[in-house]
């Protein structure tokens, strides 16, 4: 060191302060480990109690909704006889708390109950059908990522915003889903026959409906992701990255995609919800052998332990999905730790 | 660490004629500004004065909206601005290095303080993230942080605004810049923790010889730490020399008006009136000839029409005002 005066020791304070800090890290690994174990404790309770709030409100729906299942089951000509046994039976007679509480008893062993009309077991019926649904979804949404993330990203880094987005956007968000879904059938399946329309499970089936799912989505990607990036790139902390002397790839992928993932991440999440309700249709539409084909089958029937299966099991996935996506945010971002829940 | 001091030295800086502008309007106006190695300089003016264009264009630093459109700024032999591509990102950090004035919003929200200190040795000297991380901590602790290894694992949001302030000093000084430019690192702190940070970066700068531009609006701080003033008005530059020059006598009027509305506010005795400048700074037109003649009690004919030359009116010290026209 120079023979300038500093007011004390610098090298010496910095010895000290560095002292000792090896452990101090370590407790304070430890308590960030504790604290961030308990809000991921908290959240899965939380979601538990949510799953339950669900199924007991759609027990009581299906007894709101006028229609005796017992004359469903045994046909309209039934007899009264027939209809008292069946009833009897499927213990309609019992009072609604005690069927509530038996199919809760029940369905937390994973028993969901038999289908009134083939007899099968209502969860082998939906697990049955719960990877098709789950592949759609999973294609769905990769489509919205990949089509909306890469317009949103082009956007965003342009010096200007374009019009080529802004009208593809409007277009995309004006189409109905079953006309899109039918015009791409039309066009793929019969005017250029490159793909299947005969519906089934597969990687060609597969195609056109996650299309359907995906692309209409995809505008409010690329918009959030548009969004999210210009105001990261005039953010202070972009300055600071750029007066490091990091590479404009550098500071993208160091600074700025990490505060542009969180918001899309929250969006997918809540798509699994959406697109739950959106698979009836396309599901029905090509004919892809999911739960929402399964669903609308159990409605014609008035197959009521189908349809609340159905029903049970998308709320749970919609609910688990949804968890899933809080704590990667809790992974990912660090200020949402520190929000109350 | 210490022996690396020498290598660090600052460099002189001088800026020949700087004009930037956002869009057309005149943010600075020809500034020329010289400053020794190793000395620190007292960048003064109202807000909207240009004062902060001008650190950033220096820096190398100017948001996409601005752009310097004339002059140079030579730093030793290397003029700043005309630096470009990688040429331009080695300087950085190593020529020039800038403390903003918000250090929460000038901090990653979502990385660790210490990887954000850290990544100027990842990036600049390729160490790997232990080293780098390691070379962070007692960076930290030497800017006076108690413990630095638990700080460098804290988010930019569990800290106290002084700590961020550090934390972005070392950023700052992590590769010994030959110039430092800090812009009112102080305004957003309380007084007692804006007295530490100043101590601070005293301290440091001297320990470094770093050159040091000091932008505020404080005359209180140019006091405290400043060998030379710049003061700023409009976009011009309207009075340069020795802080004790200017001090003991300055000579523009803008100036004058500055030194006893301070020595009105801090340095007064009690219950004596506080006197401040009548009108308020340009904000969206700059008025023709001097920018000041609106407000200046002193104004006469010339003043409202033409710009007053830059002239020396003693060693080092150079005005911009009519008065000082020969007569």
């Amino acid at each position: 060191m120079t023979d300038i005066p500093a007011p004390f020791d610098w090298d010496e304070f910095v010895a000290a302060a560095t002292e000792n800090q090896i452990d101090a890290t370590a407790a304070s690994r430890r308590a960030e480990r504790l604290a961030f174990a308990g809000r991921v404790g908290l959240r899965i309770v939380l979601a538990a109690v949510t799953i339950l709030a669900v199924l007991i409100l759609t027990f009581i729906l299906e007894f709101v909704v006028p229609g005796n299942p017992a004359r469903a089951v045994a046909g309209p000509k039934a007899s009264p006889v027939v209809i008292a046994e069946v009833t009897r039976n499927l213990h309609l007679d019992r009072p609604v708390w005690q069927q509530l509480l038996s199919y809760i008893g029940n369905a937390l062993h994973g028993n969901l109950g038999y289908s009134y009309v083939s007899d099968q077991s209502v969860a082998s019926l939906v697990g049955g059908r719960l990877p098709a649904t789950a592949l759609l979804m999973a294609g769905g949404i990769a489509v919205e990522l990949i089509v909306g993330g890469a317009l949103g990203i082009w956007d965003g880094l342009r010096p200007r915003r374009s019009w080529v987005l802004a009208s593809l956007n409007i277009g995309l968000l004006s189409v109905p889903t079953f006309t899109f879904g039918f015009a791409l059938l039309l066009l793929f399946g019969y005017v250029w026959p490159v793909l299947p329309v005969t519906g089934g499970f597969g990687a060609e089936q597969l195609i056109l409906p996650a299309i359907t799912l995906g692309l209409l989505g995809a505008p409010y990607y690329a918009n959030v992701v548009r969004d999210q990036l210009r105001e990261t790139l005039s953010a202070p902390f972009v300055r600071t990255a750029l007066a490091k002397g990091l590479s404009r790839g550098a500071i993208l992928r160091r600074h700025v995609f990490r505060i542009v993932v969180p918001p899309v991440l929250t969006m997918a999440g809540m798509d699994v919800a959406l697109f739950l309700s959106g698979v009836v249709f396309v599901e029905n539409v090509f004919a892809w052998p999911g739960i929402g084909e399964l669903q609308v089958q159990a409605f014609d029937n008035v197959d009521r332990p189908v349809l609340m299966g159905t029903v049970v099991v998308a709320a749970a996935a919609v609910v688990v999905v949804n968890l899933l996506v809080d704590l990667l945010r809790l992974v990912v971002d660090p200020r949402v730790r520190s929000e109350s829940l | 660490m210490a022996s690396a001091a020498a290598e660090g030295t600052g460099r002189p800086l001088q800026i020949e004629g700087l004009s930037v502008r956002y869009g057309e309007f005149p943010a600075v106006t020809a500034a020329t500004v010289s400053l020794g190695a190793g000395r620190v300089l007292g960048l003064v003016g109202e807000s909207g004065s240009g004062k902060s264009s001008l650190a950033l264009a220096v820096s190398r630093l100017l948001p996409p909206a601005g752009r310097v459109v004339a002059g140079t700024a030579l730093l030793g032999s290397v003029d700043l601005l005309t630096l470009e591509g990688e040429a331009l990102r080695r300087a950085r950090g190593e020529l020039v290095a800038y403390i903003p004035q918000d250090a929460s919003a000038a901090l990653n929200p979502v990385q660790r303080v210490g990887r954000q200190v850290a990544e100027v040795f990842r990036v600049r000297h390729g160490l790997g993230k232990e080293q780098a991380l390691a070379q962070a901590v007692s960076l930290l602790a030497k800017v006076g942080i108690r413990n630095p290894g638990v700080t460098a694992r804290r988010y930019p949001h569990e800290l106290s605004g002084g700590m961020r302030q550090r934390a972005m000093i070392a950023i700052a000084l992590a590769l010994r810049p030959a110039l430092l430019v800090a812009d009112e690192p102080t305004t957003a702190l309380d007084v007692t923790v804006q007295a530490e940070i100043l101590g601070l970066v005293k301290d440091l700068q001297a320990d470094y010889g770093t050159t040091l531009m000091w932008i505020t609006h404080d005359m209180g701080v140019v006091a405290e730490i400043a060998d030379d003033i710049a003061v700023m008005y409009g976009g011009r530059l309207v009075e340069h020399g020795a802080a004790v020059d200017v001090f003991k006598e300055a000579v523009h009027p803008y100036t004058s008006a500055l030194l006893s509305s301070f020595t009105s506010g801090r340095l007064a005795a009690p219950k004596q009136p506080f006197v401040a400048i009548e009108g308020s700074p340009p904000v969206d037109t700059i008025p023709p000839g001097c920018p000041f003649h609106p407000r200046c009690p002193r104004a006469f004919e010339p003043c409202a029409t033409a710009v007053p030359d830059t002239r020396t009116v003693a060693t080092g010290h150079r005005v911009s005002c009519h008065l000082t026209e020969p007569a």
